[in-house]
C-alpha cells in the first residue's frame, strides 16, 4: 500500500455521471431491442423465414415423340442459360467495364452491354442474358465465376428433334411462350420461359406432351442458391403442401422413321415432294413426308426469328406440308372414274371404246396424252395405259355429280381426319359450279374432273387413303398418326384403335376389276409404270401426270418450262400387289411425269423398305420404250 | 512496494470482466464465422487473444510511471505511423487504413487511440490543474489530439476518428471545464457540421447517411445490410434462434458479419436476452474500469481508466446503434466482439494498462 497520502484528484461525482450516462444510453439501445425483438419479433421473424424460403415452380418436361418402334423423334437436352443476379452485382458495384469479358464471349455489341449494365443496376431478380450456351462458350464463362459476381449458369430443357428436318412436318416445333399467348394461357398454368407447341403433333398433342407444374418449396441463401443440407430442411416444415408435378406423356406415332428416311433418302434429287405411306389394313401413317422442311431445332432455339425469315423466303415453301396439301391428282385420279363407271353400270369390262388420240364434245376436241391414240380400250387397258379417250367416254356418259359422287365416296374433298393440319382439296359438282365457278356449270367440266384436271384437287394423303381403301376391299380408313399416349413409367394410358370412315359401297366385283387394271399397269407390258417394276414382289399401281399450266395447243417439254410451270408427277400405288401392306403416294410437285419420275421414286421406295438396302437398283429395262409416259 | 501486494490488489473482478466478453466475442465468432470461411475465424481470435493475455501479463508487471514518462513519445511514434500509412499504406476498398510490415499488416489508426489516451492523461497530469479549465488552456491539447485524428480522417476512417474525437472529449469533461468554454465548443461543432457535410465527407460517407435517413427506400441499395441486420436482431426475439441457428447470418444475408455487424449474429441467435447479458457486461467493464478515476493516486492514473472506459463505450455504443439502424453506418468494430488482430490487441494493451494503473492505486478512498 502506497504511504504516500497526497490526496488523488476529485473525480467521484464524474465518475457516478459517467456510469450514469452509460447505463441510460445501454437501457436506450435495449429499449432499441425491445423494440426490434419483442414487439416487432414476429414480423421481423417472418422476414427473415421470407429470405430463406423461395417457392418455386416445378416445371414437367415435355413429353418424347416417339415412332411405331419407340425410336425417339422429339426428345428434350439440357441447355445451359446465362443468367445475372443484379443483387450480387450492385453489392459489389459492378460497373459496365467489369463485364467486358462477358461481352467478348457472347459477342455484345457496345449498346447491349451499357443495356445489360443499366438493367443491372435496375433490376432485383435474376434475369436471362443467354440461352443455350455452347460448348466453349459455358467453359470460358465458367471460368469468369470468380473474377464477375453475380453470374449464374442455370439448366434449362432444349426441345431436340434427331431426325431435324426429315420429321419437321409432322412434329412441328415448340418456342418459348409470347406474352399474348401467355395471357390467354396463364389459367393453364403457363409462366414465361414455358415453350409451347406451335405446329403438327407438338401443336395438336400440347396438353398432352407438357404435363402438369408442381410447386415446391426450397431454401437458398442470400445469394439465391438452393440449399440440401438436412439441417435446412428443418426451414420448410410447417402448412406448406408442395404440388407434385405430372411429367408429360409420351406420344408414340405410327410413323416409321427408317420409311421417313428411306423417303428423304430417295427423294435427294428432288426440290419439292409430298410422300404418304398408310397401312391399308388399319389406316396407320408410316411415312407422312414433306420437302423441303425447316430444321425444327433452329425453330426451336434461339435462331428461330432468323429461321423463319429465312423460310419464308425459300420460293420451295419449307413451311408448307405437301404430304397434306391439295394439288391436281391428274391421272390417279381415274380409278374415282373407272369405279364409277363400272357400279353405274355406264360400262362393264366388256365394253371397249376407240381411242384414236382425241374425243369431240361439242365443239371442242379433248385430246389423248397419246397423240396418235391407244386404239381399243376396255377399263382394264384404259387404266392400265392411262388412256384419256375412254375416259372422255365416261364422263360424258355419266357427268359431273356421278363422278362427283364417287370421289367423294373415295373421300375427296373432305378432310381425312388427320390430328394435324391438312387441307380438304375439292371435289367439284354441279351446284359448286353454280355456286363458285366464274364460269358457272358447263357440261364439259366432267371431261376435265374425270383426268383429275380441271378444278378438282386432292391431297396425296386423301390420294393414298382411297388406294388403300381400295386395295383392302373397300374400308376408308381415317389416317392414324398416333398409336398411343403412355406416361412416363412407360404404361400406356389411351391407345388409339382404327377409325373406320365408311365401307364403300360399290360391288366386290367391281373393286376387283379396279385393283386388276392397277396391276395390269404395273405388271403388264404397256402398263404406264411396267418398266420401273420391282422383281421380288408386286406392285399395284397408277401414275398420274397433272398439267399446271397449258401453252396454247403447243406441248412443250417439260424441261424447258420454268419450275413453277412443270408438271406434277403423282404415283399412288399398293404393295404387294395382292397382299397389301403398304400404300405408298408419290406426289413430286413440279416433278416431271408420274412414269418416268414418280413411279421410280416410289419402286425405290418398296425396294429398300421391304427388301432393306442389299437389294439396291434392280431396273427392268423391258418395255422401256413402250411407256413413253402417259 | 513488494510483488505480494501488487498481487493482494490484482483486480481479479476486471479480468472477469475482459474473459466474459472476450468469451463471447469467440462463441459468437464460432457462429457467425461457420459457414463462409475454409480457416475458422474464431481460432484465430482466440490465438489473438492468448497473445493478448501474455501483453495484458507483461503490462501488469510494468509500473504505470513509465507509460507516462513515455507517453508523448508514444504518441510521436504513432503520428509517425499514421504518415507512414498515409504514404506506404495498402489501399482496400479506397481507403488507405493499413500498414504492411512483411510478417503482419496492422492498422496504425488503432493505436491512435491508446495514443491520445496516453497524451491526455499525461497533458492533463503534467498541469495538474484543480480550476476549470478554460478554452484558451484546452486550444494546446486539441490542436494536438486534433492533428492527430485528421490524419485518420485522411485514410480515410470517419468511424475511427470520431471514436478518437469522442474519448478526448470524454477525458477533457472528466476534468473541469468552463460552462462559456462547453457552450463555445458546441457551437463551434454546429457551425462546421455543414462545412464539413461539404467538403468533409466522401460520397459513399454521404450516401450512407442519406441511406440512413430513409432505411427502407432502397432495401437493396446502400442500407441493405442494415435492414437485413434488423431483421436479424428483430428475429432473435426473446430468446434467440439458438448457437449456429441463425438463418440471417448462416445463409450470408447480413455482410461483415464477422466484423462491424457481428453484433447482429449475437443478437439473432441469444435474442433479446443474450443482447441484454452484452450489455450488461460492458456496462460492467466501462464502469468498473471508470472507477479507477475514484481511487487513484493521481489524474494519469485515473485518465488511463477514463480513457479505455471512453473507448470501450463509444465503439460499442456507435456499433451498436449504426447495427441497429439509429446511426449511420460509419464503419466501427464492436470491442472483444469483432475478429481482427489488430482492434483487439488495441483493447488488451489497454487493458494492460487498466491492470498496471489500477494494482498501483490506493485502496478505495471513497464510496
Amino acid at each position: 500500500m502506497s504511504i504516500n497520502q497526497e490526496e488523488g484528484p476529485n473525480y467521484f461525482s464524474r465518475y457516478l455521471w459517467f456510469s450514469g450516462f452509460v447505463a441510460i444510453v445501454f437501457l436506450g439501445l435495449w429499449s432499441r431491442l425491445w423494440y426490434l425483438q419483442i414487439t416487432h419479433g414476429e414480423e421481423y421473424g417472418r422476414k427473415s423465414m421470407e429470405n430463406i424460403l423461395k417457392n418455386v415452380d416445378v416445371r414437367p418436361s415435355r413429353g418424347r415423340i416417339l415412332d411405331v418402334k419407340g425410336r425417339e423423334l422429339a426428345n428434350n437436352r439440357p441447355s445451359f442459360d446465362l443468367y445475372f443476379n443484379p443483387k450480387t452485382f450492385r453489392r459489389k458495384k459492378t460497373e459496365a467495364l467489369d463485364l467486358l469479358p462477358i461481352a467478348k464471349i457472347l459477342d455484345l455489341s457496345e449498346d447491349e452491354l451499357n443495356d445489360l449494365a443499366a438493367k443491372s443496376r435496375k433490376k432485383n431478380i435474376a434475369f436471362l442474358l443467354e440461352k443455350d450456351l455452347s460448348r466453349a462458350q459455358l467453359a470460358s464463362i465458367e471460368a469468369l465465376f470468380e473474377s464477375i459476381p453475380g453470374i449464374e449458369i442455370r439448366t434449362s430443357s432444349q426441345r431436340t428433334y434427331p431426325f431435324h428436318s426429315v420429321t419437321a412436318h409432322i412434329l412441328g416445333f415448340v418456342s418459348e411462350i409470347g406474352s399474348g399467348d401467355l395471357k390467354r394461357l396463364d389459367s393453364f398454368g403457363y409462366r414465361r420461359g414455358d415453350v409451347v407447341g406451335r405446329d403438327g403433333i407438338e401443336k395438336a398433342f400440347e396438353p398432352v406432351l407438357r404435363g402438369s407444374p408442381g410447386l415446391d418449396r426450397i431454401v437458398v441463401d442470400a445469394r439465391g442458391l438452393e440449399q440440401h443440407s438436412d439441417e435446412d430442411q428443418r426451414f420448410l416444415e410447417g402448412e406448406f403442401q408442395p404440388v407434385g408435378m405430372i411429367p408429360g406423356r409420351d406420344v408414340h406415332l405410327t410413323i416409321d422413321i427408317e420409311l421417313q428416311l428411306i423417303i428423304d433418302k430417295v427423294l435427294k434429287d428432288y426440290p419439292s415432294a409430298g410422300v404418304v405411306a398408310v397401312d391399308p389394313t388399319d389406316g396407320s401413317i408410316r411415312a407422312l413426308y414433306s420437302k423441303p422442311a425447316v430444321n425444327p431445332n433452329a425453330w426451336s432455339s434461339r435462331l428461330a426469328s432468323f429461321e423463319k425469315r429465312r423460310a419464308d423466303q425459300d420460293p420451295f415453301k419449307p413451311l408448307m406440308n405437301k404430304a397434306v396439301s391439295a394439288y391436281f391428282p391428274g391421272s390417279v385420279f381415274k380409278v374415282v372414274a373407272a369405279l364409277a363407271a363400272l357400279e353405274e353400270g355406264e360400262m362393264v369390262v366388256e365394253d371397249h371404246v376407240h381411242c384414236n388420240g382425241g374425243y369431240h364434245f361439242g365443239d371442242r376436241r379433248f385430246r389423248c396424252w397419246k397423240r396418235s391414240g391407244h386404239g381399243s380400250m376396255n377399263v382394264e387397258t384404259a387404266m392400265q395405259r392411262s388412256c384419256d379417250v375412254y375416259f372422255y367416254n365416261v364422263a360424258d356418259k355419266m357427268g359431273t355429280d356421278a363422278i362427283s359422287e364417287y370421289g367423294k365416296m373415295l373421300g375427296f374433298g373432305e378432310k381425312t381426319g388427320l390430328v394435324i393440319h391438312e387441307r380438304a382439296g375439292r371435289m367439284p359438282d354441279k351446284k359448286w359450279y353454280t355456286d363458285h365457278h366464274p364460269d358457272g356449270f358447263t357440261p364439259g367440266s366432267a371431261l376435265q374432273i374425270v383426268l383429275g384436271q380441271g378444278d378438282v384437287v386432292a391431297t396425296p394423303l386423301q390420294v393414298a387413303l382411297a388406294y388403300a381403301a381400295i386395295s383392302n376391299g373397300g374400308k376408308l380408313y381415317a389416317p392414324r398418326l398416333v398409336d398411343q399416349i403412355t406416361n412416363d413409367d412407360g404404361n400406356a394410358q389411351f391407345s388409339f384403335t382404327p377409325e373406320l370412315r365408311r365401307e364403300l359401297d360399290v360391288s366386290p366385283k367391281n373393286l376387283e376389276i379396279v385393283r386388276n387394271s392397277l396391276w395390269m399397269a404395273t405388271n403388264q407390258p404397256g402398263g404406264t409404270s411396267f418398266r420401273h417394276r420391282p422383281i421380288e414382289f408386286e406392285v399395284a399401281g397408277k401414275t398420274g401426270t397433272a398439267q399446271v399450266h397449258t401453252f396454247g395447243k403447243e406441248r412443250i417439254r417439260n424441261k424447258e418450262k420454268a419450275f413453277q410451270f412443270r408438271d406434277h408427277a403423282w404415283f399412288a400405288s399398293w404393295s404387294p400387289a395382292d397382299e397389301p401392306r403398304l400404300a405408298l403416294v408419290v406426289f413430286l410437285e413440279h416433278g416431271g411425269s408420274g412414269g418416268g419420275n414418280a413411279a421410280p421414286i416410289a419402286m425405290k421406295i418398296y425396294r429398300e423398305y421391304f427388301g432393306g438396302n442389299e437389294s439396291a437398283h434392280v431396273e427392268k429395262k423391258i418395255g422401256k420404250k413402250e411407256a413413253e409416259d402417259e | 512496494m513488494n510483488k505480494g501486494t501488487l498481487f493482494e490488489k490484482f483486480d481479479w473482478v476486471f479480468l472477469l470482466f475482459v474473459f466474459a466478453l472476450a468469451t463471447l466475442g469467440i462463441v459468437n465468432l464460432h457462429s457467425a464465422s461457420q459457414s463462409v470461411h475454409g480457416f475458422d475465424v474464431w481460432l484465430n481470435q482466440l490465438v489473438w487473444f492468448g497473445l493478448g493475455c501474455v501483453v495484458i501479463t507483461a503490462m501488469f508487471f510494468v509500473h504505470y510511471k513509465y507509460f507516462k514518462e513515455f507517453a508523448y513519445v508514444a504518441f510521436g511514434f504513432v503520428i509517425l505511423l499514421l504518415i507512414a500509412v498515409l504514404i506506404f499504406g495498402t489501399e482496400l476498398n479506397g481507403s488507405r487504413r493499413w500498414l504492411n510490415l512483411g510478417v503482419f499488416s496492422f492498422q496504425p489508426s488503432e493505436l491512435m487511440k491508446l495514443g491520445v489516451i496516453l497524451f491526455t492523461a499525461r497533458y492533463f497530469d503534467d498541469k495538474n490543474q484543480s480550476e476549470s479549465w478554460s478554452l484558451a488552456q484546452l486550444f494546446i491539447p486539441s490542436v494536438i489530439v486534433g492533428g492527430g485524428i485528421f490524419l485518420v480522417l485522411l485514410e480515410p476512417d470517419l468511424g475511427t476518428s470520431l471514436v478518437i474525437l469522442a474519448i478526448y472529449g470524454t477525458m477533457v469533461l472528466f476534468e473541469k471545464v468552463k460552462l462559456t468554454a462547453l457552450l463555445t465548443l458546441v457551437l463551434i461543432g454546429l457551425l462546421t457540421l455543414p462545412f464539413a457535410w461539404n467538403f468533409g465527407l466522401k460520397e459513399y460517407q454521404k450516401d450512407r447517411v442519406v441511406s440512413f435517413l430513409r432505411l427502407d427506400d432502397d432495401a437493396y441499395g446502400n442500407s441493405w445490410q442494415v435492414s437485413q441486420s434488423i431483421i436479424a436482431f428483430g428475429s432473435g426475439r426473446v430468446t434467440g434462434k439458438g448457437h449456429l441457428e441463425g438463418s440471417q447470418i448462416q445463409k450470408g444475408f447480413v455482410p461483415e458479419h464477422e466484423n462491424d455487424f457481428v453484433a447482429s449474429n449475437w443478437g439473432e441467435e441469444h435474442g433479446f436476452l443474450g443482447m441484454g447479458l452484452m450489455l450488461l457486461l460492458y456496462f460492467l467493464l466501462i464502469s468498473w474500469s471508470l472507477r479507477i478515476s475514484t481511487y487513484a493516486k493521481d489524474r494519469f492514473a485515473a485518465q488511463i481508466g477514463v480513457g479505455f472506459s471512453a473507448m470501450v463505450f463509444w465503439h460499442a455504443t456507435v456499433n451498436l446503434g449504426m447495427v441497429m439502424g439509429l446511426l449511420p453506418v460509419v464503419g466501427l468494430t464492436l470491442p472483444f466482439m469483432s475478429s481482427g488482430g489488430t482492434a483487439l490487441m488495441t483493447l488488451m494493451i489497454g487493458v494492460g494498462m487498466v491492470f498496471s494503473v489500477s494494482s498501483r492505486s490506493k485502496v478505495e478512498s471513497r464510496g
